[in-house]
């Protein structure tokens, strides 16, 4: 029997070429005659600009241009998700490259210089003046609310864009039949993900061709190109964006705003220009992600059963929520999964994004999805504290149950498969509760550290596809039977970290027979391969591999009628086996793929060697396809189903707390996770450990802090603390599930975003855990949970 | 963000007050003065040296000497830019004889800072303003020790010369 790929850890075909610095980044790009941009921001973070002189900065030798908004009017950027979609605000008249007339974010580019080395584009712009007006900034939602508070888009009548009430079954029923309705606020700070390779671009503008070439750091490139034409104004079929390898992007890489600045400077000058992000630049401009407080009423009864919720979410998106980000609409997703894996069926929800003058923000290890689940794995527990009933009991209570998939959701969503009882009660018995009680209970009786015991049990929505937008359904993929008898498989999804250069070729591997070494990956070139939304969204596992298993497959036809034709056979009559295509009966009569190709392409050609059929129409070794899901998203409205895949997870997590110092580390981390068919299960469980690491650091160290005149104040790593070896997770136990979804190739469910999900809500339950209070507050930094530790001393909970 | 601080120079009150009323002699006792500009009686420009923590460079400051009580009090005006942050600053400062033909320099500032200084140094920004202003009246002092010194050369000068004569 052929050896199988898919299920198989082998090692990433990737890493030595990264380790050892052999892979190709955008800043390892040089290009003949090529200057360096460097980008005037904003001081302020609301005020208008009076003037702005570039005479000194001209004169200084080696400034070849400078632009400044009036340079840019031509050129409103385009947003990422169509406005009219789901009756968002625009705040278009403000949505250019280079602020125009006003700033309304400290950092906001306000001019770019083209310098021919990155110091003189540095200095040059200390000698750009520019005089501004100060404007009363808004720095949080109470404000941006409050009667008289300045509006940051002068046409709006106040500062929401986006203010959605939905409402599922009968609520005021659920109510008036509850025992208890128990009030939960839930929410979480602003954090981003500053990735080790910032920002960056190379815009080499051609004005006799009329063609513009980016290299890009970006999660995707068929979508940037479509979105540099429209903006640049340049016909797409002009327009190519190639992407190397990408050195992190968790979701910030899906805005190309900025990277239009170098873009506009090619043009200027006929000239190469690069642009590298500074990591001054990266962590306040971000963009940034989270931010957002859920207010709920859980109708209850005393059992645990939950009938009904009244809910609402308040967003904080900052500013450009859809020219630059597209955070405004993650307050819709916010609200399709709250109801996390439980079956409620009646509630009413307000979503609502609200502007201030922060940074704009985009996704980070999810697009809202986190902060749904969130709601529902923070809410649970918080239910079941209050009616005195155990973390396990309340989520048994209330699961979708496995025979009931796939199952739509109240909200609108369509869950595929999974066994929500089960994932649980594996990892309780992995974790070994009772034994980590005991712990609890002997830790307590030595009195330095408090130990809190934490269950997390998520859905995990992954591979959208985003309707009345650039990230919307349609992933294709070209596979070629190369001559010599090896596969290149062109897509123009992006590497970043994912291991898709492995994955990819073990699912080719297995089609044909081969080994994943056989199959070399094209990634990031949006031109040399058919339209992918690129990755984000988890959604590669679902939608690349289903253009990938497509393609196999609609190759393989072809090369097992050739095959068949050549050996003298029907075509029924042959298998791929070991590299070879053979009658399936006698294994004698074969040939090697390398004999196929090679005797179709050069020796003795096709001629003599093709079917007549296949000769005069489709004589190649190569095929297309596309893939979309089968259960696709129509609309923004509910109920709608915007994902293709829902993995699901349950997690166990142990804190100590420090009684003295507030310090909470985190020993023990169980996980069962079930993202069906597994393709490489380490590349799963190390993707997800990751993740992990940045959810609880998220959720312990990091923030993004503004004062009072929202300028912002965690600008370095001196400030801003991301995980050191002292944050790491004591000791992950990790094992797999595999429930295959019903609506993919291979029954593969996408997982990049996983590791945000469960640990955090695992983490922030084990700490109320181990306080027996609620906790509102976040980040959990040691002064907030000393504070929190008097709490539970004074009301007698410890 | 606010500051303030007193000191108590060596000299007399009068003494002070036009050494340190005019912007000509800001060379002697601001650190790391680059360039003066005078333009009138009222508005001078300085480019200085800043360093806050990581980050340093130089400041373009335009001042505006608001109001003028000699020899007791005067106000001062600035905008700036430079090392891409924006500042706003408003000076009082406050004479005021001490004992022993001293003087008391009492001086507050409300500035306004935003851009890289705010969002790196903030937190540094108070240090940073201690640590110049002692400078700052270091050099004062040392100044008005050296006009002294020069001034006594000068008479003991003056008054060999008159006996030369």
């Amino acid at each position: 029997m052929p050896k199988k790929w898919v299920g198989t850890s082998i090692k990433r075909k990737e890493d030595e070429s990264m380790l050892t610095g052999e892979a190709v980044y955008v800043d390892d790009i040089h290009l003949p005659g090529m200057l360096h941009c460097a980008i005037l921001r904003s001081d302020y973070a609301h005020a208008n600009i009076k003037s702005i002189d570039v005479s000194e900065a001209k004169k200084l030798p080696g400034v070849i241009e400078i632009i400044t908004g009036e340079d840019v009017k031509e050129y409103p950027l385009t947003p990422g998700v169509e406005k009219s979609a789901f009756k968002m605000k625009s705040p278009a008249k403000y949505a250019y490259p280079l602020a125009l007339g006003k700033v309304i974010y400290a950092g906001q580019p306000i001019a770019a210089v083209a310098a021919v080395d990155k110091y003189i584009a540095e200095d040059a712009l200390d000698l750009i003046r520019v005089q501004y007006e100060p404007l009363t900034p808004i720095t949080n939602m109470e404000q941006a609310l409050s009667e008289d508070a300045p509006l940051i888009y002068p046409e709006w009548e106040g500062n929401v864009q986006l203010e959605i009430p939905t409402k599922a079954g009968d609520v005021d029923a659920a109510f008036a039949e509850a025992d208890r309705v128990i009030k939960v606020k839930i929410g979480e700070h602003r954090y981003g993900s500053f990735q080790l390779e910032g920002r960056a671009a190379i815009a080499d503008y051609k004005p006799r061709a009329g063609t513009l070439h980016v290299w890009l750091s970006s999660q995707a490139s068929s979508a940037p190109r479509a979105y540099f034409a429209r903006t640049l104004k340049i016909p797409e079929q002009k327009v190519n964006v190639t992407v190397p390898c990408v050195g992190g992007a968790f979701g910030t890489k899906l805005n190309w705003s900025v990277e239009t600045l170098p873009c506009l400077l090619s043009m200027k000058t006929a000239r190469p220009v690069k642009y590298i992000e500074n990591k001054i630049e990266t962590i306040t401009i971000g963009p940034h992600a989270r931010d957002f407080v859920y207010h709920g009423e859980i109708a209850c009864k005393n059992d645990g059963t939950i009938l009904g919720i009244k809910a609402d979410v308040m967003y904080d998106a900052g500013v450009e929520c859809s020219y630059r980000g597209t955070a405004a609409a993650k307050c819709l997703i916010m609200m399709r999964y709250f109801l996390g894996q439980y079956k409620i069926n009646h509630y009413t929800f307000l979503a609502r994004a609200v502007v201030t003058n922060k940074a704009f923000q985009c996704s980070y290890r999810a697009f809202g999805k986190e902060a749904g689940s969130r709601f529902a794995e923070r809410m649970i527990n918080i239910v079941a504290r209050e009616l005195g009933i155990s973390q396990e009991e309340i989520r048994l209570k209330n699961f979708i149950q496995p025979e009931e998939f796939p199952y739509r959701t109240a909200s609108g969503a369509l869950y595929d498969s999974g066994d929500y009882p089960g994932t649980l009660k594996r990892v309780l018995k992995l974790a070994d509760i009772p034994s980590l009680r005991e712990e609890q209970a002997r830790l307590k009786e030595e009195g330095r550290y408090l130990m809190g015991i934490g269950i997390a049990s998520f859905v995990q929505p992954a591979g959208a596809a985003v309707p009345e937008g650039y990230l919307n359904g349609m992933e294709g993929a070209t596979l070629k039977l190369m001559p010599e008898g090896g596969f290149k498989l062109l897509t123009a999804h992006c590497t970043m970290g994912q291991g898709i250069m492995t994955t990819l070729a073990q699912v080719v591997a297995d089609e044909f027979a081969v080994t994943p070494g056989d199959v070399n990956i094209i990634v990031g070139d949006a031109d040399k391969a058919p339209i992918s939304m690129g990755g984000f969204s988890s959604r590669g596992a679902a939608w690349v591999v289903g253009a990938v298993v497509t393609v196999s497959r609609k190759l393989k036809e072809k090369v097992l009628k050739v095959g068949a034709h050549m050996l003298k056979v029907e075509k029924g009559e042959v298998e791929l086996s070991e590299g070879k295509v053979q009658v399936k009966n006698d294994p004698s009569q074969s040939l090697t793929l390398q004999e196929l190709a090679t005797t179709v392409h050069f020796w003795p050609g096709p001629l003599n060697v093709l079917p007549a059929d296949l000769l005069y129409t489709d004589p190649s070794l190569d095929a297309t396809a596309y893939w979309t899901a089968p259960n696709p998203p129509v609309s923004w409205t509910v109920p709608s189903n915007l994902y293709a895949t829902h993995p699901n997870g349950a997690e166990v997590a142990t804190v100590l707390i420090d009684k003295e110092t507030g310090v909470i580390t985190v020993p023990k981390h169980f996980v069962i996770y079930d993202c069906g068919t597994l393709i490489n299960p380490d590349i799963v469980k190390h993707q997800y450990i990751g993740g992990s690491l940045q959810g609880i650091n998220g959720i312990l160290n990091e923030e993004i802090c503004y004062d009072e005149n929202a300028q912002p104040t965690t600008t370095s790593y001196m400030d801003y603390l991301i995980p050191g070896s002292h944050e790491m997770i004591g000791k992950t136990v990790f094992e797999h599930q595999e429930t295959p979804s019903p609506f993919t190739p291979l029954g593969c469910k996408g997982m990049g975003e996983a590791g945000t999900f469960g640990s955090i809500s695992s983490v922030m339950n084990a700490v109320e855990d181990a306080l027996g209070i609620t906790i509102t507050k976040t980040p959990l930094k040691p002064h907030t949970m000393l504070a929190y530790i008097k709490e539970a001393q004074e009301k007698g909970t410890l | 963000m606010h500051y303030e601080g007193e000191m108590i120079l060596d000299a007399p009150l009068q003494k002070v007050w036009e050494f340190v009323s005019d912007p000509r002699s800001t060379p002697e006792y601001v650190p790391l003065l680059k360039k003066l500009e005078i333009h009138d009686e009222k508005n001078f420009t300085v480019m200085v040296g800043i360093g806050v923590g990581s980050i340093s460079g130089t400041f373009k400051l335009d001042f505006v000497i608001a109001e003028e009580i000699p020899p007791h009090s005067c106000k001062l005006v600035a905008t700036g830019s430079g090392i891409k942050s924006t500042v706003e600053l408003e000076a009082i400062v406050h004479l005021s004889e001490a004992p022993d033909q001293k003087t008391s320099f009492k001086w507050s500032a409300e500035a306004m800072v935003a851009g890289l200084i705010a969002g790196v140094g903030q937190r540094l920004l108070g240090m940073a303003a201690e640590k110049t202003m002692n400078e700052v009246f270091a050099r004062m002092q040392t100044s008005l020790e050296r006009k002294d010194a020069e001034h006594a050369g000068q008479a003991a000068e003056a008054s060999e010369s008159n006996q030369a004569m």
